[in-house]
Formats: structure tokens, C-alpha cells, sequence
């Protein structure tokens, strides 16, 4: 594309159907404590996973 | 639904529904600029500007996007698969404190109540209920809050030990924040927190004349020359763990770039700074006329922050600029909101639970107690349904999935209403998202 470049590689519509551990942050829980806001953190759906699967192995 | 917005040299098109950014040439922002492109007689008058070919090819490629469900998406139809549980905690280690912060939500500590410190006894059946009520979370959250924690240290090491114990034998994990004043932070207490806190809140508002305005000592005077010296001796030991040096701004310093950059300047390299909530009577209040003067200290502050990434000896996180879009939250997450009364509770020293801190003082705001959990499941219930697609408000605006609706305590104070959100605080957020993006776009790509 010559006029755009799109700066995210995937989609909120990406894999939902394995989404939704809600393992992240609450969001009031960082630094803010008055404003709420979602769009600076994390996923933690992968990290946890491999954590659950290493907790099985030990 | 897509959101188009220029800062300085940049253009950008956001699409709402599946949550691209895209940066544009200008030729596309007059294009998608009322929508000029479906219309022949009305983007045939950029030729002039731009040619007819360049024009043409500009349209095609915003058909690319359209075709590939990349730009005017539709809403996703789901079902929220986070079944919200308890899960983090505002533990609240006094309603007192050593302060007396002018603006302070929580009446200089008390919250209109009387003087109290959590006992260890109660923190323990406070912990015992977040284990209990966490269903097959393992991530826990627990932050040390008041008042002023630090005025009950041994309490909280006590705790954290516990935690500690709790989480072998439940398979859990603790995260543990403490949010301090200050004050009382000596080497004992650095060393402490540095080695058990995953993140650490230290407040201060800037430059001296800022902070001593509105956090005061007992006896009226500033704080400003207590605190910066516990603060910098801490951020030497605190290596590259999460902290954050977090201030608030008012109507009295609606230049707070300048709070910001001496933060900098001083040594730290995290940094929150953030807009007062206040009644609209106070004096100190942020007021619709101020927005355009925040907005443009925004863009300032995002062009001091530019400059500074130039420079890795200069480099900083602001809170509010850091942005994930790839590696961000799920589509669930960002739609169920801050999780107030869902997933998150604040215990008071007395063991009641309240959706939030901010609630805390408002009697018929209690939700339960730590020997019994939930006990007023209608107030949970006002809670549960103010998703972000169920606020008339947020459902139409671009910024839904980045702000996930913002604070309920801000709404039910300015609106006594959770479904509508307080307007000054969404602007402020809009603009924080645009000005995260332009940083984006210039820093790292």
C-alpha cells in the first residue's frame, strides 16, 4: 500500500474463541486509581498457560 | 464505526471494531473526512490537489481495507467469556494518614469515617476471601492502600507472609502494590518493598510549588521537601521493577508538562500524572473550558516525550501513553470495564467490602465483609451490567475498546448515573489514546 500502513499486526477479532482467561490486571489495580484504561496492558492469556502447564509438570 | 485524527505531520484512521490503527497519507484523511469517498462529486473535487490518478488509487486502497473487514467493521457479536470473579483487592491498612492533601477523595485518610488500622487478623480473612472467591484464577492482586500504609508496615509484612503461605498451598499468585505518600519510606522499609512488592505507587505532583499547593503536612506546610529524597534513594534500589511516581493535576497547574518534566529531571522514568476527580463546586475542579488547554499540554508533553525517547538516558514511560496494539487485551477484557464489584473489592480497616476505594464512606455502597463475602448482591448487580456496549455513551464512541468505559466512581459523582461517563475524563482519554498512537508511530516505526 502506498498511502497506508496499517501499525498493528493482529486483530481484536483474532482467535476470541481462546481469548477470555481474565488472568490480566485489573484495571484500576496499576497506577491510576481513577481512570480506568485497558488499551496499555497486557494480554496474559499465553504466559498463564504456559505457568498452568509448568505447575502440571512439577 | 472509524475515527480519524491528525496530530502535527500525522494522519491516522482508527477502526473501531477490530481495533486497527492505521497511518495514513493525507490524501486518505480527505478522503474518509465525512465520508467524501462515497461520493463521485465530491472526491472528484481533490483531483485538483492531488491528481486524478492519485486520487483513484488512494480510493482503492481504502476499498482493500473496507473488503478485508479492516476499516468500517462491523460490531463482533460474542458472548463476554470472562465470568468476572474477585480477584484483586485495594486493601485499605488505615483511614488515617500523615497528610493532608487538599484534594483528597479520601478525606485527608479517613474517609468521613473515624481513625483506623487494619489488623493482621482481618487482612488474614481479607486474603482467605480473595483465595476463596478466585475460583481458578491464579493471578491475585493485593494493593497496600489508605490513608497511608506505610503507618502500618508491620501489618503488611506480616500479611505478605501470609499471601506467601497462601499461594503454595492454593496455587495462586500474589501481586502485591503498595501506594505511599513517602513520608515514612527509610532504607528498612525500601529494602522491604523492593524485594516483596511487584510495583510500587509513589505519590508526588511535580514541581515543589505544585506539590505543596494541594499535599500538605498536618501542620499546613508542603510536602515536597519530605518526600524527594526517600523517593530518589528509592528508585536507585528499585532496579527495573515497576514503579510508578504518580501525580494529579488540577485546575491550579493546567501546565503540567512542566510538573512532568521535572519529575524527569529529578531521576524518574515512570511516571502517571493524572486529572483530578473533584466536585465541580471545588475550586480545584477541572472544567469543561479547561479541556482544550489539557488536550494541547497533552500534545505537548507527547512532543517532550519524542524528544526525550532520542536519548536512551532520557527515555521514560508515561502511564497513560503506553499502548498495546498487538499483545493488548482481549475483546472481552476491554468491553467489561474496570471491574469494580466484579473483580475487584476495597476492604476497609472495619472488614467491608466496597466495589471500589473510591465508594468507600458511602454506606449504601457496602457489598459484604470479609467473614461473609458478598452480602448485598444489588449493589453487584448495579455493577455487573455497565459493560461498555451497555453504555448508550460508550457504545457509539471510537475510544470503547481503549478506555473499556472509564471510572464508575467518576460517573455515579458527576452523573449519579454508572451508564453515563463523566465527559471530561473522556475527552481527556481520547486524546491521551490519539497522542499514544502519534508516539507510536514516531518512536517506533
Amino acid at each position: 500500500m502506498k498511502y497506508i500502513k496499517t501499525l498493528n499486526k493482529t486483530k481484536l477479532t483474532d482467535n476470541i474463541s481462546v481469548k477470555g482467561c481474565g488472568e490480566c490486571q485489573t484495571s484500576c489495580q496499576s497506577a491510576c486509581k481513577t481512570s480506568c484504561t485497558v488499551g496499555n496492558q497486557k494480554c496474559e492469556y499465553d504466559l498463564t498457560q504456559f505457568l498452568r502447564l509448568e505447575g502440571k509438570r512439577n | 464505526m472509524i475515527h480519524i485524527f491528525n496530530i502535527k505531520d500525522l494522519y491516522f484512521a482508527v477502526d473501531t471494531n477490530s481495533g486497527l490503527v492505521h497511518a495514513v497519507e493525507k490524501i486518505i484523511y480527505d478522503l474518509l473526512m465525512n465520508e467524501i469517498f462515497k461520493d463521485e462529486n465530491k472526491y472528484s473535487e481533490l483531483y485538483s490537489e492531488y491528481g486524478e490518478d492519485s486520487v483513484l488509487e488512494a480510493l482503492s486502497e481504502i476499498q482493500y481495507l473496507i473488503d478485508n473487514k479492516m476499516l468500517y467493521t462491523e460490531e463482533i457479536k460474542y458472548e463476554n467469556k470472562i465470568k468476572p470473579v474477585i480477584k484483586a483487592m485495594c486493601l485499605n491498612m488505615t483511614h488515617d494518614c500523615n497528610l493532608r492533601c487538599e484534594y483528597c477523595f479520601a478525606s485527608q485518610g479517613t474517609y468521613n469515617g473515624e481513625k483506623a488500622f487494619l489488623s493482621f487478623e482481618t487482612g488474614k480473612k481479607a486474603f482467605d476471601y480473595l483465595v476463596k472467591s478466585s475460583g481458578n484464577r491464579r493471578n491475585l492482586e493485593v494493593d497496600f492502600f489508605g490513608g497511608e500504609p506505610l503507618m502500618n508496615f508491620d501489618t503488611i509484612k506480616k500479611l505478605v507472609d501470609y499471601g506467601r503461605s497462601l499461594e503454595k498451598e492454593y496455587n495462586k499468585h500474589f501481586r502485591f502494590t503498595v501506594t505511599t505518600n513517602g513520608v515514612l519510606l527509610n532504607e528498612e522499609k525500601i529494602n522491604y518493598i523492593n524485594e516483596n512488592m511487584d510495583n510500587v505507587v509513589l505519590s508526588i505532583d511535580g514541581r515543589k510549588e505544585t506539590n505543596d499547593r494541594m499535599r500538605k503536612t498536618i501542620n499546613g506546610k508542603g510536602s515536597y521537601d519530605l518526600i524527594i529524597d526517600n523517593y530518589k534513594k528509592f528508585i536507585v534500589k528499585r532496579g527495573n521493577k515497576d514503579y510508578f511516581v504518580r501525580g494529579t493535576y488540577t485546575s491550579n497547574n493546567l501546565d503540567f508538562c512542566e510538573d512532568i518534566i521535572h519529575m524527569r529531571e529529578s531521576g524518574f522514568d515512570k511516571i502517571s500524572v493524572e486529572p483530578v476527580v473533584a466536585k465541580p463546586d471545588e475550586k480545584y475542579a477541572l472544567k469543561e473550558e479547561h479541556v482544550e488547554i489539557l488536550k494541547k499540554e497533552y500534545e505537548k508533553l507527547a512532543e517532550y516525550f519524542i524528544q526525550s525517547n532520542n536519548d536512551k538516558n532520557k527515555r521514560f514511560q508515561f502511564f497513560h501513553f503506553n499502548i498495546e496494539l498487538d499483545g493488548g487485551p482481549c475483546i472481552y477484557k476491554r468491553s467489561i470495564g474496570c471491574g469494580a464489584g466484579t473483580e475487584y473489592v476495597a476492604v476497609t480497616p472495619a472488614g467491608e467490602l466496597y466495589p471500589c476505594h473510591q465508594f468507600i464512606g458511602t454506606e449504601e455502597f457496602i457489598i459484604g465483609n470479609v467473614d461473609e463475602g458478598i452480602t448485598n448482591q444489588v449493589v453487584v448487580d448495579k455493577f455487573k451490567n455497565i459493560s461498555v456496549n451497555d453504555k448508550p455513551v460508550c457504545r457509539n464512541c471510537w475510544a470503547k475498546y481503549f478506555c473499556s468505559g472509564g471510572c464508575h466512581a467518576n460517573a455515579y459523582n458527576f452523573n449519579k448515573d454508572f451508564s453515563i461517563p463523566y465527559d471530561v475524563g473522556c475527552e481527556l482519554e481520547k486524546k491521551r489514546v490519539e497522542c499514544s498512537i502519534y508516539i507510536k508511530t514516531k518512536c517506533y516505526n
